[in-house]
């Protein structure tokens, strides 16, 4: 890797949201392709996940380096369109109906953004339904994921899992599922196929789940 | 018999010789501080006496009249705050508002005092005719009454006895009682927060008044509190919400009823009165206690776009929620005006008049959650932020509530760590205010960076030789991940309440701090930190238990009460969760100040 990328590596990892936009901007002007660059903050975001996993960095230190990759990548998007870019897949991703919370779900985006899917992200309190009516709008969808943070809204996560384990188009995709209140028993007994502990794993579990 | 003065708490007591000041003490009420038992071991009953020298209550013996001038120990329990401090100025006045309140409520006071006391002369039933005991009553009272099969059951006969006098306790247009003779009456407060409940008994009305001249101010007899006991059913209200809804409202609404009726009994035993002299009660608590204490279905509270079940302020029946005092003794409930945003902001808005500044002026409620609201003249805005329990102590590796033991001020002296604990012993861990100080004192010293990296994890405050049981108090990285978190919440609380008022944060000119931590931290690390603003600096004043004060206040005016309810009505409320910008401006504060 060359120098400069190293060092936008460095900032992606430390969460300098200022500065990596300009950085990406340099090192396009000094010659790295585009989709190095995206490869290289992906592979700077896949420390700080590791580093997340291993208890060694914590929530706040993901959010801020995600926003960091956030604002580089918005760089480097026009470009990346261009060339078609690095697509593994899209993920529909939102929080469930009944509940309003949505920084864990959106850190799950991001990490998953970051590992080369495209995020349709259906925000908070997504009823059910949307869920459906969205894969049928993008019947590429590879994952649809869904999160309740609240012990209150785990019932909806049930109702939500329910309703896409019903669609005839259920064999095509995955369902992911997470929260602070969800178990794998619980993800397990929904029907869901996945749950992951923490953001860094679900955007692991979602390769592994296309691949 | 000796005379014993405590000067501080304006009290006198009689004792005999030989008795035993920290028992007398107890007795009296005071709830000295004595963990060793009172055997002179542990130094924490110590009061000064009248001629400036300190002893220790529970080695003294009486043998005199004794003043005491200081009592020095609060035990832990007693850092549930009581008091509140509600700066001078422009304070609540009463708004006028529409009287089209339609089936709603029975008709309240709609001025003057909420309790009254009236002598009524009930002239005899002259031979020949038969005009009821009632009807004779109500004609003394001079003003509509309602009817009152109680009072008019034992009103006929009373007067007869007593040369035609009685004296009626009167609620609105409601008799709540008559006596043959002018008594004190009662009210009680309660502040029923989701960890600690404050209780106040008020005399309202002072025996004889009617008489006097000048009229008694209504005053605080005695105050008590005690844990939730709620807490064995979760700690936050979310667990206690769910609770609720998988194992139904009874248990843990008897709880709390069981709570208030110890604090009322303890009260009124404190106050040497009868519960039967307790006309009114109010209660000011967040949106989920309010709705737990009632039984009120708690599903829309912890459903998006998580609402209250009921927000208007109610005078019920005391009695109809276990609560023994008067038969008839009313249950004001305080307004709420969101979800999160309940009867106990209602209150502190109540207590420090805050819709009526002229300038821009930030309240904040520091608990589990950072309850806000920004506002002037009438324009109010509230918010609620998930700050966490982490200024409680919880999910901090050495965390502790404010209580003795607890480091609460921290100083880095050049290569040390100072520490100021709670009680003047030895310390055991760290709680809000101390956190606060630790990680200005961090960011000041360069220990740590801006993004919250400390230099060297964990860090040593107090080793383990000189704390107060042997292990080390330390700080660890991951309790900075947590402090930032619950920083950002309320700051981004902050910023997003001054955007939608579309005011700049330099144009708040006073920030109160409500609530115990509001009370303990120090303004310069808050801003230090960023927890409040920098700009903010200077303009912070902790204003003690506002909740508490408003419930108080709605006890004593019936205007005060019309203005709980206007208040709760006008002010807005901000889902910060809904707001697009939230995230950014949260991932923004998650960073310290440079």
């Amino acid at each position: 890797m060359s120098a400069i990328l190293e060092e936008l590596a460095g900032l992606v990892a430390a969460g300098k949201a200022k500065i990596v936009p300009g950085k990406v901007q340099e090192a396009l002007d000094a010659g790295e392709a585009p989709i190095d660059t995206l490869n290289c903050m992906i592979g700077a975001m896949d420390v700080v996940g590791e580093r997340f996993k291993n208890n060694e960095i914590f929530v706040p230190e993901m959010l801020i380096a995600a926003r960091a990759m956030k604002k580089g990548v918005e760089v480097l998007k026009p470009m990346l369109a261009e060339e078609g870019g690095v697509n593994a897949g899209k993920v529909i991703i939102g929080t469930v109906a009944g509940d309003l919370h949505d920084i864990g779900k959106n850190l799950v985006s991001m990490m998953i953004e970051s590992a080369g899917f495209e995020v349709i992200d259906l925000g908070v309190d997504v009823p059910a339904e949307k869920f459906v009516e969205t894969y049928r709008a993008n019947p590429d969808t590879k994952i649809i994921a869904c999160s309740a943070l609240l012990t209150t809204t785990m019932p909806s996560l049930r109702d939500t899992v329910a309703l896409i384990n019903e669609q005839d188009f259920r064999k095509d995709i995955k369902v992911m599922v997470g929260g602070a209140p969800i178990t794998a028993e619980f993800a397990a007994e929904i029907g869901a196929d996945a749950y992951t502990e923490d953001a860094a794993s679900a955007a692991a579990k979602a390769k592994e789940l296309v691949a | 018999m000796n005379t014993i003065t405590f000067t501080n708490e304006n009290k006198t007591i009689q004792a005999e010789n030989g008795e035993n000041l920290l028992i007398l003490m107890r007795r009296a009420g005071f709830k000295p501080d004595a963990p060793c038992g009172g055997n002179g071991k542990c130094g924490k009953c110590k009061v000064t006496l009248g001629d400036g020298s300190t002893v220790l209550a529970c080695q003294t013996k009486i043998e005199g009249d004794l003043t005491i001038t200081d009592i020095h120990g609060t035990p832990q329990d007693a850092q549930i705050l009581m008091d509140a401090s509600i700066p001078a100025g422009k304070k609540a006045a009463a708004v006028p508002r529409d009287n089209e309140i339609g089936e709603a409520q029975e008709k309240i006071p709609v001025s003057g005092p909420m309790l009254r006391e009236k002598k009524v002369t009930v002239r005899p039933c002259p031979n020949g005719e038969s005009i009821s005991d009632w009807t004779r009553f109500a004609e003394g009272v001079g003003e509509p009454v309602k009817v009152d099969p109680r009072v008019s059951s034992k009103v006929g006969r009373m007067a007869r006895g007593n040369g035609g006098t009685v004296y009626a306790v009167l609620f609105g247009n409601e008799v709540m009682d008559v006596y043959p003779e002018s008594r004190d009456c009662y009210a009680a407060a309660f502040d029923i927060g989701t960890t600690t409940v404050a209780g106040y008994l008020l005399r309202l009305i002072r025996a004889g008044e009617e008489e006097d001249s000048e009229k008694t101010e209504p005053c605080v007899v005695t105050t008590d509190s005690c844990m939730n006991p709620q807490a064995q059913y979760g700690a936050d209200v979310i667990n206690r919400a769910n609770y609720a809804l998988e194992n139904g409202m009874e248990e843990i609404s008897a709880c709390i009823h069981a709570a208030i009726q110890k604090l009322l009994d303890s009260m009124a035993d404190k106050a040497g009165i009868s519960t039967e002299d307790i006309f009114l009660i109010s209660v000011a608590g967040n949106t989920c206690m309010h709705h737990l204490f009632l039984g009120i279905d708690v599903d829309s509270l912890v459903h998006a776009p998580y609402n209250p079940a009921v927000s208007d302020p109610m005078i019920l029946r005391a009695s109809d929620y276990e609560l023994k005092a008067h038969e008839k003794t009313r249950l004001l409930m305080i307004p709420n005006i969101a979800g999160f945003v309940g009867a106990d902001t209602v209150a502190c808005l109540v207590a420090t008049g805050l819709a009526e500044q002229e300038d821009w002026t930030l309240l904040i409620d520091i608990g589990t959650n950072g309850e806000m609201v920004l506002g002037r003249n009438h324009k109010m805005l509230a918010c609620s932020t998930a700050a966490g329990p982490s200024f409680e102590g919880a999910g901090i590796s050495c965390g502790m509530r404010g209580s003795a033991g607890a480091i609460s001020k921290v100083v880095w002296a050049d290569d040390h760590w100072e520490c100021g604990v709670i009680g003047d012993g030895k310390a055991r861990g760290i709680c809000g205010s101390g956190l606060l100080d630790l990680a200005a004192e961090l960011l000041r010293s360069g220990q740590m960076d801006e993004y919250g990296e400390l230099d060297e994890s964990p860090l040593v405050l107090t080793d383990g030789e000189h704390s107060e049981n042997g292990k080390p108090v330390t700080f660890e990285q991951k309790d900075v991940r947590q402090l930032q978190l619950a920083k950002a919440a309320i700051a981004s609380g902050i910023h997003l309440l001054a955007k939608k008022q579309g005011i700049g944060i330099d144009e708040i000119r006073t920030v109160w701090l409500a609530g115990a931590f509001g009370s303990f931290l120090s303004p310069e690390s808050a801003c230090r930190i960023g927890l409040i603003p920098e700009e903010l600096n200077g303009r912070i004043t902790a204003v003690g238990n506002a909740a508490g004060e408003g419930a108080k206040m709605v006890l004593t005016d019936a205007q005060m009460w019309e203005y709980a309810e206007s208040i709760s009505k006008e002010s807005g409320f901000l889902e910060l969760a809904a707001m697009p910008e939230f995230q950014d401006r949260f991932v923004d504060e998650l960073m310290f100040p440079e």
